[in-house]
């Protein structure tokens, strides 16, 4: 707002030396505040890994450290995928592991610290939120000033939208790419506004740790080809545009092909195209306006109008015989699950499944933001008002971000950033209009002024008191209710982060009878009781869901994981779950299984357990096999979805149903059990019975339960009379004493 | 066209009472009698046409459209079955009955029972859920409910419910089907109006187009508007399908659906509203007030405008509050 002379000084120092002081000061509280906002898992539970994606990160990581670096590039993983294999080297983004590991080396060799990899890995989010901050400081005060800077990196801090993946222990990509993206984005606005080639290329830099990090780098592919583009269209080519969109292009470009994973994608597929396009037509301006300074204006017309013509056509043709002889590669499902928003439904149930690919409902962006969601259509409002180059890029990252975080609600991540920088832009507007209080305190002073030094219109009529009392009055209503709702916002923050998103979700919270709160931690009890009790070699089944989990905690092999790249496995497993003993068994004998986990909540009243995904399962094998699963068939005969006498055959039938609720009534003293979730009574009568599969393991809680695939007979029965006459030999067996917990699942 | 509706209707009731069931003939000059070559189900005919016995066999497909079902797949699936439907009249117009053609073919019907008009029908079948398409076969029982007896039911699968329904169809009854998606004239034509007035006027007002093009006003209202349109969920609406408003039983009105991740579509116009409002107000504050001459006037407005805020921004936390999920702060309680 008012800039100083350098001669200012105060109490004897300058008064810009008191400010970057000040500066500092700010980013140390503001890092501070962003970090420790997202501790409170750590302080409630304990230094742990949260969820399921940040456990395969931390086994990557983990083999990184005690592996070389070339060793993990190469890394063919045989425990996952069985029998399968993923090659796990070339189809990660090695940059979060990259990052922990080099602070790993750095502590242990360069600073004697040697801490455990494991609390890197849970601290490396909120660090890289402090430098997040920082990075959208930057680009706010290229926007406006650095008043606007420091109140978006107070925003950027403490924003929900943002800590929701950021939290300790979310060790996930999402952790570093945040800052990376704000990042290459300051730098990407300095290069086009300098037309500096030094950095563009900081921004090409910023952009390869971007792809090596994370597969949302296609949104900085795609928006600053546009954002050039937009002001092509504006008629606000420029040299320096030139300069900058050229050396970004080309680095950036070379540089991301270095990770394996991405390879030749930037030339091949469709996503990276409008990059390539806009480079070409960059060229084509500056050719152009090289013409247009030689020759003369009717000569230049017919030039324009006859090349632009022959460039377009021969553009768009190369564009389809590159797609006809498959040069280019097909649009990946997600993102055409972005734009035609039915075609995941109808095509792909594994992306619908997924349930941050769900749409976004309007409460959820009011929770992640609070208020900056009603300050940022004004913020954009006051970019349209200065419509500079890099007010373009806040206007066309808004309109697009709004639409994909309205699409897909992992995307309110992206999001998040542009709300800050821009409410942080209208709020400092804000400020400086009603925080100035020169023209008061002038006329205050020096009574003799004859205009009032802000620069205002009003005219030299000498403000009277009233007036002064007035202005002073209105100034502080606007600033004081504003100062309300900013500490509202923290509150609101503080609120939201404690509450919604400090679940490490690996371990529960529950509350006993008499309020005193304690710990369900069913799941690594059962994951323990694998890596125990269970042949190193031994091979797992259980939903997708869980496999980075048993291959980060109990280290046994797993069918599939979280990183669903082939479809058809994921869908064999899922009709194993699906369909009768006979069946299954067929399937978990082919794929060698010695063990089936499943996550039942009905006791605990965990509603995301097996059963309530069991849908899915069904709709994904379903894709594959049409003619052996039907999802109709799992509902009653009202259409509804039934565990209780009702269920229909197929559901009572499927393994997923029998391993869930076998010896379930045993736990109810003679009567109907009660599924706490569905709300739903199982029929003692009904109580399923199991031929194919052993039970071995059921945790405490009855959260997770294991059971083992029996070998096939001895003496060649099939194993529905082996178990019948083993049944009638045992009769005089003990009956295992199981006791009912008494546990509350708290919200 | 009604008229001669129900002069047939009554025709074919009378011809029902003595033969029990409708043949072949009758039905097509119904199905003739309309636009839609789908036969809608009432109460009154539902019995004549399935009761007795038959040569042909009828398809009907159970659904709503009331907003109180809410039934998506229901909303999904009825036009696909329409067109499948008079795809199949198209091919054959009159049946197969003047085909001179050995081996004696069934000829099919397609009906469409909606609730609201077939209440008896749906009580009769003791229908629970919907969507349901039946397939009738043909049938030579004389007893009047043996209809109820024969029927074969459609699966409904996710996919494209054309070709699914009609391989369905392939499977009961053996022909073969086309499809013919009708050809909406009237859009074309519209559209071919629209682009033509449309290129006339840039024509002839060049300049006034192109001042409107590079307008900072018209673009800024319109990024401005579409972000607060997705920000408070226009998209969900659009994906979800969900309905407007919820009409529970005995005539109350539920506007706001509880849950942080489910919303009805009115909610996204007052929530959007909110938002514009309280930006409005906000940018007015900033940018208009301050040049107000008379220091008193604006103290007055910037008070209003303030006062505005606070409470547009309380109720939209009161809003936010009341979608159940123990949200603790409010600005005023309601």
């Amino acid at each position: 707002m008012v800039t100083s002379k350098p001669q200012e000084k105060l109490f004897g120092v300058r008064v810009e030396t008191i400010r970057s002081l000040l500066r500092v000061i700010i980013f140390i509280s503001i890092a501070g505040a962003a970090i420790s906002s997202r501790l409170f898992s750590v302080i409630r539970y304990e230094s742990i890994i949260h969820e399921f994606d940040p456990w395969f990160n931390f086994r990557a990581t983990k083999y990184l450290v005690t592996h070389s670096f070339y060793d993990f590039l190469n890394w063919f993983d045989d425990r996952t995928w069985y029998p399968l294999g993923r090659v796990t080297g070339g189809t990660l983004y090695p940059g979060l592991m990259v990052t922990s590991g080099v602070i790993w080396h750095i502590l242990r060799e360069k600073l004697a610290l040697p801490v455990d990899i494991r609390n890197i890995c849970v601290m490396l989010a909120p660090a890289f939120s402090g430098l997040t901050a920082i990075a959208t400081y930057f680009l706010t005060k290229e926007m406006k000033d650095s008043n606007a800077g420091l109140l978006a990196a107070i925003f950027m801090g403490i924003a929900p939208g943002y800590i929701s993946r950021s939290v300790a222990g979310s060790y996930d990509n999402e952790a570093i790419s945040i800052t990376l993206l704000m990042a290459t984005f300051y730098f990407w606005i300095k290069a086009m506004k300098l037309g500096s080639i030094y950095f563009a290329t900081l921004t090409a830099l910023f952009y390869f740790y971007m792809v090596s990090a994370w597969g949302g780098y296609v949104f900085i592919t795609n928006i600053i080809p546009l954002h050039v583009f937009v002001l092509l269209i504006m008629g606000r080519y420029s040299h320096r545009l030139y300069t900058a969109y050229s050396t970004w292009y080309a680095l950036g470009t070379l540089a991301s092909m270095q990770i394996p994973f991405v390879g030749f994608l930037p030339i091949r597929s469709n996503d990276h195209m409008a990059a390539l396009g806009v480079f070409g037509l960059l060229q084509l301006f500056s050719f152009g306006f090289y013409v247009k300074s030689k020759v003369t204006g009717k000569q230049f017309r017919n030039f324009l109008v006859f090349s632009s013509i022959f460039v377009s056509f021969l553009g768009v043709s190369a564009l389809f015989a590159l797609t006809a002889l498959g040069w280019i590669a097909p649009w990946t499902g997600r993102f055409y699950s972005l734009w035609d928003t039915n075609y995941a439904k109808i095509h792909i149930p594994i992306i619908a499944s997924v349930s941050e690919h769900q749409p976004t409902a309007w409460p959820a962006f009011f929770f992640d933001t609070n208020m900056l969601i009603w300050l940022f259509p004004a913020g954009v409002y006051l970019c349209f008002q200065e419509l500079r180059d890099e007010h373009v890029f806040i206007i066309i990252y808004s309109v697009l971000g709004s639409y994909f975080a309205g699409v897909m609600v992992r995307l309110m991540l992206t999001l998040t950033p542009i709300i800050c920088v821009s409410a942080a832009i209208a709020l400092s507007k804000m400020f400086d209009v009603y925080m100035n209080l020169v023209d008061v305190l002038k006329s205050n002073g020096e009574d003799n002024s004859e205009e009032t030094g802000s620069g205002k219109k009003s005219k030299a009529k000498r403000p009277s008191t009233n007036d002064k009392l007035f202005s002073i009055v209105s100034k502080l209503a606007v600033l004081l209710s504003f100062a309300f709702y900013l500490v509202y916002f923290v509150l609101h923050c503080t609120w939201v982060t404690s509450n919604a998103y400090s679940s490490p979700s690996v371990v529960l919270a529950s509350r006993g009878p008499d309020g005193s709160s304690s710990i369900i931690d069913d799941y690594r009890e059962a994951y323990y009781w694998l890596r125990m009790n269970t042949p190193e070699d031994a091979k797992v089944m259980a939903w997708w869901d869980y496999g980075y989990q048993i291959g980060g905690m109990a280290d046994r092999t797993t069918l599939v994981d979280n990183n669903t790249w082939n479809n058809t496995h994921i869908a064999t497993v899922g009709k194993a779950m699906c369909s009768s003993e006979e069946v299954a068994y067929d399937i978990l004998k082919k794929h060698d299984v010695d063990y089936v986990l499943v996550i039942f909540g009905g006791l605990l009243g965990y509603s995301g357990d097996d059963l309530n995904k069991f849908l899915w399962m069904v709709r994904i094998s379903e894709g594959i096999w049409p003619e052996e699963v039907h999802e109709r068939d799992f509902f009653s005969d009202k259409g509804l979805y039934k565990v209780d006498g009702e269920a229909s055959k197929t559901m009572k039938d499927s393994l997923m149903y029998k391993m869930s609720y076998y010896r379930f009534t045993d736990l109810f003293g003679g009567r109907d059990g009660i599924d706490r979730v569905r709300n739903q009574a199982i029929p003692l009568s009904q109580s399923p019975k199991l031929n194919v599969l052993d039970e071995a393991f059921t945790t405490q809680n009855w959260l997770v339960r294991i059971y083992k695939v029996k070998d096939l007979d001895n003496v060649g029965r099939d194993l529905h009379s082996a178990t019948k006459f083993d049944e009638s030999a045992n009769d005089m067996k003990r009956k295992r004493i199981i006791k009912k917990p008494a546990l509350d699942l708290r919200e | 066209m009604l008229k001669i509706r129900s002069i047939l209707l009554a025709l074919v009731c009378l011809a029902s009472i003595v033969s029990a069931g409708l043949t072949s003939a009758e039905l097509n000059s119904l199905v003739h009698a309309n636009g839609d070559k789908v036969l809608q189900l009432t109460d009154d005919i539902f019995e004549p046409i399935l009761q007795g016995r038959r040569e042909h066999s009828i398809v009907v497909l159970l659904s709503s459209s009331s907003p109180q079902i809410n039934c998506v797949l229901c909303r999904e699936f009825e036009p696909e079955f329409h067109i499948v439907g008079n795809s199949w009249i198209k091919d054959h117009p009159n049946g197969f009955e003047d085909s001179d053609e050995e081996e004696k073919k069934q000829n099919i019907y397609f009906v469409h029972a909606e609730l609201a008009n077939s209440k008896r029908f749906y009580t009769e079948l003791q229908i629970n859920s919907i969507p349901k398409v039946l397939f009738f076969p043909p049938s030579e029982a004389k007893s009047p409910n043996a209809w109820k007896k024969e029927i074969s039911e459609y699966q409904f699968y996710a996919g494209d419910h054309k070709r699914l329904l009609i391989s369905w169809l392939q499977q009961e009854t053996g022909h073969t089907f086309n499809i013919y998606i009708p050809v909406n004239y009237s859009k074309i034509a519209v559209n071919a109006v629209i682009t033509f007035i449309g290129a006339l006027v840039v024509k002839r007002f060049s300049t006034q187009v192109c001042a409107l093009l590079t307008s900072r006003l018209l673009w800024s209202g319109l990024s401005i508007v579409t972000i607060l349109l997705f920000t408070s969920g226009y998209m969900f609406n659009q994906i979800r399908g969900v309905p407007y408003v919820l009409e529970q039983e005995g005539g109350n009105v539920q506007y706001f659906a509880p849950g942080q991740q489910n919303q009805f579509a009115v909610e996204t116009q007052v929530i959007s509203f909110i938002y514009g409002i309280l930006s409005v107000l906000f940018v007015v504050l900033i940018k208009k007030l301050p040049e107000i001459k008379y220091s008193s006037v604006r103290l007055f407005t910037v008070i209003l405008t303030s006062t505005l805020i606070f409470i547009i921004f309380s109720i939209l936390l009161i809003i936010f509050g009341g979608k159940g999920l123990g949200y603790p702060y409010r600005f005023l309680s309601s």
